[in-house]
């Protein structure tokens, strides 16, 4: 079973379009105490204006507006793709049978009457959007089953054994979604063993989509790789590379990946990166921390990804992260932003310890939640033992 | 509208209003920027000048514009990243496929 936790009920955004101000700021603060974000627009224009570059999560408009009146500014609605979507409702004093029936023809999920007491209409708003939301997770649901049923997973549900190593993994998809994160292991012996992790640009089902396929071209790969007795890994990338950029379906769709092979004769890992951040190793030797970058763009970018490799040599109690940029996007004051070593400096108390990974685990990333993650977040682990 | 552009000898100087370059804006900026280049424009210079935060869906549309510019000759650079953006990008090698300046007129400065 694909664990997928159900999206959180997060504060909505209402956008109301109202040309008196008095009334509008009225409903605004009753709004705003039941809970709800508003954004407050006085005329059809400046909403549809706003519209093109915020999305709110329910539209409520005036019909009566000098200009565009509520009917036309609806019209225009409707007419975007990007914006039809977004439900609306009226709240108007013109409560004439005819323009009620008009209006909801027009796709609009109620007609309030601005006579009906605050409360009341703050009611039948909390109505609409919580059934709005059971619909939404209806849906979501059923395509969890869905996914299930077809047993497509994107992340393994154990880590493999390899002598000299312990591997561990984690992963928590964007808000319970599904997405581009993707997680695999193949076990090539009792002596090698890859592991990868790969992050498809994009969000939710669009970039969970194209996961599989991504992920059957790796596999693909690798397994030919092992037939051939070939481990070198720049290779392996620059075949897989080029195989998605040959791919049509697979056009500009873009993946980040990072490949390692575990040698347990060597202990050594040989590492190449596409488009992937830079993995934090720590040396036991010297208690340090180091990051080690690779030169390889994205795949799907460019035919020629620039792919290296490098080998590290890792002694016992030495440990290895690979993450996905998922790990270093925070929040920040009102807005959001990437933060590399914030994350690096997050882990760094915990390394080189006996059960680092546990430790990581318990007080770090159980404390990605719905609040502060902004992408899918996944990270694989190593120690040489 | 993502981008308020301007042609200045021939280069359109695009600059992404957007505080925050994401998924909700991802498909609109690609949109602007493949009808600039079906427009005719042969450089697109890029600022970034108001963008704090950009998620990887952003960056995936920006990738699908060079992508879309390569095999028509027409170049992207970027200008006027914040050292968070910088780094992310410089972080994953998209410093290697794009030109990045410090801003408008360094990326100007170039051509002449």
């Amino acid at each position: 079973m694909i664990a997928f936790p159900d999206p959180p009920t997060s504060v909505k955004r209402i956008l109301l379009v109202e040309d008196s101000v008095l009334f509008g700021r009225v409903i605004e603060s009753a709004l705003r105490k039941a809970g709800y974000e508003c954004v407050l627009c006085d005329s059809g224009p400046g909403a549809l204006d706003l519209l093109s570059v915020e999305i709110p999560d329910l539209i409520i408009s005036d019909y009566d507006m000098p200009g565009m009146n509520g009917f036309h500014f609806r019209q225009a609605v409707l007419m975007n793709p990007k914006i039809n979507e977004i439900p609306f409702v009226f709240l108007t004093s013109f409560t004439d049978n005819s323009l009620v029936l008009e209006g909801l023809n027009m796709y609009a999920l109620d007609f309030i009457n601005k006579e009906t007491p605050i409360p009341v209409i703050v009611s039948k708003l909390n109505n609409i959007i919580k059934s709005l939301e059971n619909e939404h997770l209806r849906s979501v649901r059923e395509l969890k089953i869905a996914a299930d049923a077809l047993n497509v997973k994107s992340i393994p549900t154990s880590a493999p054994e390899l002598p000299g190593f312990k591997i561990h993994f984690w992963h928590k998809g964007y808000r319970g979604y599904p997405g581009g994160d993707f997680i695999d292991f193949v076990r090539v012996d009792n002596r090698y063993c890859f592991a990868f992790l790969g992050d498809i640009m994009g969000k939710k089902w669009k970039a969970w989509f194209f996961t599989f396929g991504f992920l059957s071209y790796i596999r693909a790969a690798i397994r030919f790789c092992v037939l051939d007795k070939d481990f070198d890994l720049d290779e392996i990338v620059q075949k897989i590379n080029k195989l998605i950029c040959l791919d049509e379906s697979l056009q500009n769709i873009l993946s980040s990946l990072s490949l390692i092979l575990l040698d347990s004769e060597t202990g050594e890992v040989h590492y190449t990166g596409a488009g992937d951040l830079p993995l934090i190793g720590f040396k036991t030797a010297n208690q340090r921390i180091a990051t080690v970058q690779s030169s390889g763009l994205l795949l799907g970018l460019l035919e020629e990804g620039l792919y290296d490799k490098q080998v590290l040599k890792m002694q016992p109690g030495d440990q290895l992260a690979i993450f996905t940029d998922g790990m270093i996007d925070i929040p920040d004051k009102n807005s959001k932003k990437s933060d590399y070593p914030f994350f690096v400096e997050k882990i760094r108390p915990y390394l080189g310890q006996s059960h680092s990974f546990d430790l990581i685990q318990k007080y770090v990333l159980s404390g990605i939640d719905d609040s502060n993650q902004l992408d899918d977040a996944s990270i694989i682990f190593i120690e040489k033992q | 509208m993502i981008l308020s552009t301007k042609e200045v000898n021939g280069v359109v100087q695009a600059t992404i209003l957007a505080v925050e370059a994401n998924l909700t804006n991802a498909d609109q900026f690609k949109e602007e920027m493949i009808t600039l280049m079906v427009n005719g424009a042969k450089l697109i210079v890029v600022s970034f000048e108001n963008v704090n935060y950009i998620d990887s869906s952003f960056l995936g549309s920006l990738v699908v514009a060079l992508k879309y510019g390569l095999p028509r000759s027409i170049d992207i650079y970027l200008v006027a990243l914040k050292p968070d953006v910088h780094n992310l990008l410089t972080l994953i090698r998209m410093d290697k496929v794009f030109r990045i300046f410090k801003d408008h007129e360094q990326a100007m400065e170039t051509l002449s």
